[in-house]
């Protein structure tokens, strides 16, 4: 009997560190391994919707973009939640679009897309005003609302796989490169 | 002789004792599922979901034929309808916005100890960075008296998101010496409010290439915020002589009829 109390107490008080834990990594900027953390208890906070969007976001802001796919699907029940799920669900599918586009010379032109705050959904808008083109070995894009903040888009070859990468520079200071495939 | 009464007494004390714990789960699952069931929220509005979805597959069938028959019996409208349509320019898409509420629903929850030790940990480094850079602007500049610092009792450093992308172009600034690195860490530090640090990168700056304008720019800003206003004047008025800088004039401006702030 006692021994039955104490593994639910533990278990309880391990689920509320664990999501405590990756609170605190996420205020710390430790997106990565909020996104690992949240990767391998996923199963078991599933239906925890604060838990998923944790996840989800460290998942976002460590470029693990196909790892939304999960959270955009569970995310439903709230209307925070829902808002979310089309957030990721927005930047999952623009990632995918211009990785297409960028290998298989894809036209994009022809669609209006929502949009987002994020730097892959930024780019991928100056991308399509491009129009029709012919395929280039990189792209440098100026950002509208900051002159000297512009990017650089372009596939790294791999003997594997070919990966999207996309390079912020503000005036010539390369400030982060993301890299997705 | 055998107490047989006795015996079955203590049998029975036996017997109940070893289903007691058996009873206390029982009766305690009896307690929580109905409670658990009543609370949790996605078993309350998975319910009305499933309903929904049921409603809307019953107005989408009967809605179909409608729209076939309006096809069928207006095409002229539909036609100067797309003619309207072509000539629009590019149509502005709407930008999706994260929802972060859920972040103060966490922070409620929690008991908070872990997250207010973290910021009190780099306070060595930032007064040593502090020193630094006054050691710096010393050896640079004799005319300019560098900013007086007030012994501050606790220095509290909020973590932002740029905190990080600084102290990486901080390292590769004093490995190369670029003045588009200092001038973009005084720009973050003057963003996030240290004026005391945005000061002595943009002196940094100016000192390395004295023809940037927005250093001149953040230097005034700096001084101006640090309550140093005749300072601010003075170095603008000196900039705008030989640089005839529109912008530095506008901040002087600014500065002199109290606009800034």
């Amino acid at each position: 009997m006692k021994l039955i109390i104490f593994f639910i107490l533990a278990y309880n008080l391990l689920a509320y560190d664990i999501k405590q834990n990756l609170f605190t990594l996420y205020q710390n900027k430790k997106y990565e391994k909020v996104c690992t953390t949240g990767f391998n208890n996923f199963q078991k906070y599933k239906q925890d919707e604060e838990f998923v969007n944790l996840y989800a976001f460290g998942c976002l802001y460590s470029d693990y973009i196909d790892r939304l796919s999960i959270p955009i699907a569970t995310l439903k029940f709230s209307k925070e939640a829902r808002a979310n799920s089309a957030y990721f669900a927005v930047i999952l599918m623009q990632k995918k679009l211009l990785y297409h586009a960028l290998l298989d010379g894809y036209d994009l032109s022809k669609y209006i897309l929502p949009s987002t705050d994020y730097v892959l959904s930024r780019v991928f808008d100056l991308y399509t005003k491009l129009g029709k083109h012919e395929p280039r070995a990189f792209y440098l894009f100026e950002d509208p609302s900051d002159p000297k903040l512009s990017y650089k888009l372009y596939i790294s070859k791999n003997y594997r796989i070919s990966k999207m990468v996309i390079e912020e520079y503000y005036d010539t200071i390369i400030l982060k490169r993301h890299v997705y495939w | 002789m055998l107490n047989i009464h006795d015996l079955e007494r203590r049998w029975k004390i036996y017997k109940i004792k070893s289903f007691l714990p058996y009873i206390v789960i029982g009766i305690s699952l009896i307690i929580i599922l109905p409670l658990a069931y009543y609370f949790y929220p996605d078993s309350k509005k998975s319910m009305p979901q499933k309903k929904q979805i049921i409603q809307k597959k019953k107005v989408q069938v009967t809605d179909i034929p409608k729209k076939a028959k309006v096809d069928i019996m207006e095409p002229k409208v539909i036609i100067a309808q797309k003619k309207s349509v072509t000539p629009q320019p590019a149509v502005q898409t709407q930008k999706l916005q994260p929802s972060m509420n859920f972040m103060k629903n966490i922070q409620h929850q929690a008991s908070q100890p872990q997250y207010v030790k973290k910021p009190t940990v780099k306070k060595p480094k930032k007064i040593a960075k502090q020193k630094v850079a006054q050691e710096v602007i010393q050896d640079i500049t004799p005319e300019i008296t560098p900013v007086k610092k007030e012994p501050k009792v606790a220095i509290t450093i909020e973590r932002k998101e740029t905190q990080n992308d600084i102290f990486e172009i901080i390292k590769r600034f004093k490995k190369n010496n670029n003045p588009a690195l200092s001038l973009f860490v005084a720009k973050k530090y003057y963003e996030l409010g240290n004026y005391e640090q945005s000061y002595n990168y943009a002196l940094i700056t100016n000192q390395i290439n004295s023809n940037i304008e927005a250093s001149w720019i953040i230097f005034a800003r700096s001084l101006a915020k640090l309550h140093k206003k005749d300072k601010a004047i003075h170095t603008l008025q000196a900039y705008i002589k030989v640089s005839h800088s529109s912008n530095a004039e506008i901040l002087l401006n600014e500065i002199t009829s109290g606009k800034f702030k």
